[in-house]
């Protein structure tokens, strides 16, 4: 008896014009269809297997479609668990919680507290210890500004790539940085030792970035950072680092961000190495930001985020795609062996927390265990477990094919607060996920299956 | 002029791909690698680096760099081109 396939129910359907394209949330896969194929997998009936008989293995690989008896919902579950518990090591690192800036809405206290030499060591000794064990080790590096110590994370990382190498276990990593000492020497001197994934915010034109991200003593915050990004767009010969350029916008530059995305298009092209994200300045804790309450903008964030999509459609750059990710919302905190190494060498779960966010319960401090001077860590499973927590979707959620990327995570603090789960779809409207397939597309992040129309 | 003969890139590639934790056997150069996304990054990274040539996304798009042989034609094509 011939196997019948049906459509995927993780399918998502975008068409534009004559642009045919699904992106299956739970494979992660973007491709590009002939109509034919996308109007009859779009109607979920059993498929025609005679009809599409050359395109039907390729189909089936990128789980676009899948045999009618199984059970996609047990699989998604299972990929679920793989990834949580899987073999990765995920750890932020923050070298200092001091900072060169003075964000007018930062949530963090700026204290000048840097990791020490032994500190320095003792994460190596736990890096030469545990590498091996794992998979595939992420290391991200937060702050404070994290580039204040940049001979430490050159230190550390450099001894991660090559115990990384000696014992074939591929080591990434990612930094959040204002960009004021990123220039092109750092950025090439990181590169090296594996750091190719940034964050860099930048809020808009000079004026308002000055004025909402200021220096702490000079007042070339802007001028540094675009000549800096300017450099490594027109001199870095690697095709694969990542710079996902942020911008958070209140009632002072969000009518000015057309402008700053026209001089970002005019400066990078159609540099596809760099990306563009934007977040809604809101109260993220601490006493700064409310200095400014009355600049935060007031309107639903669909609203907003349909306003920025338009501006950013219209002029045509790229856009970070993280939140098309299985299991997009979870951070590093969500996974079993992930945490936070912390300047003085405290093991906490969380990043943010430390330092107090207002959106955070700091009950327990969010320790985590220690990390020994001998290079040991001691984890303790039991609070661990309070992050790794799975949540059976809602009834309405069940048939939803942003499932896989949403799964019902939620930051487990905010769900300790809200007790609810937020709703990615409503949270950030279709448009924001069709404005990220098409800027995959636009960038060849696709495959194509089937003959072309 | 380039340097390197056919044996000399493939044993290069090999070193890169057993660093990222991928080891590839003789008979198995055409299969699927089934890489993940960020050692398909390292890989790419550490090819431009050892072999000083820049890749454009006309190779690596649409799915095209799936096998060993995949990656060992490509990185000829570009030393052939640099």
């Amino acid at each position: 008896m011939d196997t019948k396939y049906v459509s995927s129910k993780f399918n998502y359907f975008f068409e534009e014009n004559s642009l045919f394209l699904i992106y299956n949330t739970l494979s992660q896969k973007l491709i590009k269809v002939n109509f034919d194929i996308y109007k009859d997998l779009k109607k979920h009936s059993m498929l025609d297997t005679q009809k599409y008989s050359n395109s039907l293995n390729e189909l089936k690989h990128f789980g676009v479609i899948c045999e009618e008896s199984f059970d996609e919902d047990n699989y998604m579950y299972h990929m679920l668990n793989k990834q949580i518990f899987r073999n990765d090591l995920n750890i932020t690192i923050i070298p200092t919680t001091s900072c060169n800036f003075r964000c007018v809405y930062c949530f963090e206290n700026h204290d000048a507290l840097f990791m020490s030499k032994e500190t320095e060591d003792r994460v190596i000794r736990f890096l030469r210890k545990n590498i091996p064990k794992y998979n595939c080790i992420n290391i991200d590096w937060f702050g404070g500004e994290p580039l204040l110590k940049k001979d430490s994370i050159i230190r550390i990382m450099t001894a991660a790539k090559n115990i990384g190498n000696k014992f074939s276990v591929p080591v990434s990593s990612r930094m959040t940085t204002n960009g004021y000492l990123l220039d092109f020497q750092t950025f090439t001197e990181l590169q090296k030792c594996g750091v190719l994934f940034y964050q860099i915010t930048i809020d808009g034109m000079r004026e308002d970035h000055n004025k909402l991200r200021p220096h702490i003593t000079r007042n070339d915050s802007f001028e540094k950072i675009i000549k800096n990004i300017k450099e490594i767009s027109q001199n870095s010969q690697c095709s694969f680092f990542k710079i996902t350029l942020r911008t958070n916008l209140s009632a002072s530059n969000y009518w000015n961000y057309k402008n700053y995305l026209l001089m970002m298009k005019e400066l990078l092209g159609n540099d596809k190495r760099f990306e563009f994200d934007v977040e809604i300045v809101c109260d993220w804790g601490g006493d700064n930001v409310k200095g400014i309450y009355d600049e935060l903008l007031s309107m639903q964030r669909s609203d907003f985020i349909d306003n920025i999509i338009k501006i950013q459609k219209e002029i045509g750059l790229f856009v970070d795609n993280s939140n098309l990710k299985f299991q997009g919302s979870r951070c590093q905190t969500g996974y079993a062996n992930g945490f936070t190494i912390n300047y003085d060498g405290s093991l906490h779960k969380c990043s943010l927390v430390e330092f107090g966010s207002n959106h955070y319960n700091n009950k327990n401090n969010n320790s985590i265990g220690e990390l020994l001077h001998s290079g040991e860590v001691v984890i303790n499973e039991a609070v661990n477990s309070f992050y790794t927590q799975l949540h059976t979707p809602y009834e309405k959620c069940r048939n939803c094919c942003w499932l896989p990327v949403c799964l019902m995570n939620t930051c487990p603090y905010s769900l300790e607060e809200d007790k609810r789960v937020r709703c990615v779809l409503k949270y950030n409207s279709h448009n924001f996920y069709n404005r990220i397939i098409l800027s995959a597309f636009n960038k060849g992040d696709y495959i194509e299956i089937g003959d072309a129309n | 002029m380039c340097n390197e003969n056919s044996l000399t890139i493939e044993k290069k590639l090999l070193d890169i791909f057993s660093a990222q934790g991928i080891f590839v056997f003789e008979d198995e150069y055409d299969q699927d690698l089934a890489i993940d996304s960020i050692q398909f990054v390292l890989i790419l990274v550490e090819i431009e680096q050892v072999f000083s040539i820049k890749i454009e996304d006309v190779y690596y798009a649409n799915n095209r760099l799936v096998s060993f042989n995949d990656f060992l034609e490509m990185t000829t094509i570009l030393i052939e081109e640099r």
